[in-house]
């Protein structure tokens, strides 16, 4: 057992109990034993990837596809067009007129609000680009670092 | 002090963990002390009682004469808008698990610990107080340059909620006569669980196989290395030795130290470590890893390993499951430590913090 492997208690009262005595034995049990290294290091557990609660996995493609709806689709209309015709016709178009100054602002509003978080989510998925430019040049170096330890 | 409000603020507050513990003790003797107080949280636990706790936001004015007593020990906007209120300010530090440890399993996690320690660092200078849980904490905050006074202050346990009746079903299910090696505390990489599973292999396959691993306590958030735990004890042959219980109701966490015969902590960093204390009144003898602030917790009782040498964790807990004379005496000694964390000792020392800070 390694010598530098101190371990600590109580020996106030050292007639009740002796530790070096212990601690003898313990040496004594762990050479009789026939202790092996342990058969398997916790680092060669590869950490899988559940995901916690709330997370996603990345998808640089699914990313893309979800910013280019965004960018299609922000910004609403509050004018929507009635169909039909008749008098049916003409009670919708009553009604959005005499709701428009209602929706009209609630619409804007939103629409302001969609364009900030598209603006924000296309910031992001340049940055996730850029990530990904890093982590291909990483591979790149790594690649290089090893053939540079191999010697070629 | 007439008039004087002494309030606390932290992130969250929630049923039975020790930092909520402390902000509830703390309430009772401010309130017996006769200051007009209240607890202010970001978040609130449903378990609490209704009325104990106000939402941040509900914040009541503060003079410059008022202090507020922060629990700092995450990363919150709090941190800085605490620092920013027009009263005077008090910090109690519970620490911060550095990033390092949670980062290859949760980056938020480690996100939210790393701004925390920016956060302290940048604070230093806002509090005229800071209440440190133990050394270890007090000189972390020294380490940063902290100036201002500094007290080292327990955390209180509510020793007489461990005389409570431990759960019937758990008893039951584990009763025979294996030898129960248990761990009590979140599942977190910074807590080494992974060393405690080492340390019960080398026990289980070459003392006692008639034994079993308990490791308590929740995985919320570390569910990565849960499963790598997981992953390790059944590579290792011993999966079906090793229980994880999951977040557990309290008297389950009771019956898991009834049945426990060595408490085996390799913890790498802890501001404090209440489950040593809790094992300590459970008459549990406790190995463990001698790091950050575990050592000034279990003071000079127990088994304090300075080298984390699992085979020697291994044989010391076999000492104290097989040597009755050296198991009375470690119990017997652990049990007079808590005389040093008694709610009235605690208590006492922190109505002269509190009197100090008097106008």
């Amino acid at each position: 057992m390694d010598e530098k492997c101190v371990t600590e208690m109580n020996t106030e009262n050292k007639s009740e109990i002796n530790v070096e005595e212990i601690m003898e034995q313990i040496r004594t049990n762990i050479r009789e034993r026939g202790y092996d290294k342990i058969p398997l290091s916790f680092e060669d557990v590869p950490i899988s990837q559940p995901l916690i609660a709330g997370e996603v996995e990345y998808d640089a493609m699914v990313l893309r596809q979800e910013v280019q709806y965004l960018n299609q689709n922000w910004n609403n209309n509050w004018n929507v067009p009635v169909s039909g015709g008749g008098l049916r016709a003409k009670f919708k178009k009553l009604i959005r007129k005499l709701t428009r100054f209602i929706i009209a602002p609630i619409v804007a509003f939103q629409n302001e609000y969609n364009a900030s978080n598209v603006r924000a989510i296309q910031q992001l998925a340049a940055y996730a680009k850029m990530m990904d430019e890093y982590k291909l040049r990483i591979e790149e170096l790594e690649q290089q670092v090893k053939e540079l330890k191999q010697g070629k | 002090m007439a008039g004087q409000k002494i309030v606390q603020m932290l992130p969250t507050i929630t049923f039975g963990d020790g930092v909520s513990n402390d902000a509830l003790m703390m309430d009772r003797i401010l309130r017996e002390m006769g200051y007009k107080t209240g607890i202010y949280a970001q978040n609130i636990g449903s378990r609490l009682p209704v009325g104990v706790v106000q939402k941040v936001e509900k914040l009541p004015k503060l003079s410059r004469e008022d202090v507020v007593l922060y629990h700092f020990s995450t990363g919150t906007e709090l941190n800085r808008s605490v620092a920013n209120l027009p009263c005077r300010k008090v910090m109690v530090y519970h620490n911060i698990t550095p990033k390092r440890f949670l980062l290859p399993y949760n980056a938020d996690a480690a996100v939210l610990c790393d701004s925390g320690r920016k956060d302290l660092a940048a604070t230093k200078d806002m509090f005229e107080l800071c209440i440190a849980d133990s050394d270890y904490n007090r000189q972390e905050l020294l380490e940063l340059g902290y100036s201002c006074r500094t007290e080292v202050l327990p955390i209180v346990i509510p020793f007489e909620d461990y005389e409570k009746e431990p759960d019937r079903h758990t008893l039951e299910k584990y009763k025979d006569d294996k030898t129960n090696l248990l761990f009590v505390g979140r599942i977190a990489p910074n807590k080494c669980q992974e060393d405690v599973i080492g340390t019960f292999y080398y026990y289980h396959t070459y003392i006692n196989p008639e034994s079993r691993l308990f490791l308590v306590g929740s995985e919320e958030g570390m569910e990565r290395y849960r499963k790598r735990l997981e992953e390790y004890a059944e590579k290792l042959g011993i999966k079906d030795s090793v229980v994880f219980t999951g977040k557990i109701k309290f008297a389950e966490i009771l019956a898991y130290y009834r049945l426990a015969d060595a408490f085996v902590c390799m913890s790498e960093h802890e501001g404090f470590c209440i489950p040593l204390l809790e094992a300590m009144k459970m008459e549990v003898p406790v190995v463990a890893y001698d790091a950050a602030a575990v050592g000034e917790t279990m003071g000079d009782v127990g088994i304090r390993l300075k080298e984390k040498d699992l085979q020697v964790a291994a044989e010391w807990v076999h000492q104290l499951c097989s040597n009755e004379k050296l198991r009375e005496k470690v119990i017997t000694d652990q049990k007079k430590r808590l005389d040093f964390f008694a709610a009235q000792r605690t208590e006492q020392q922190f109505r002269q913090i509190v009197e100090s800070l008097a106008v």
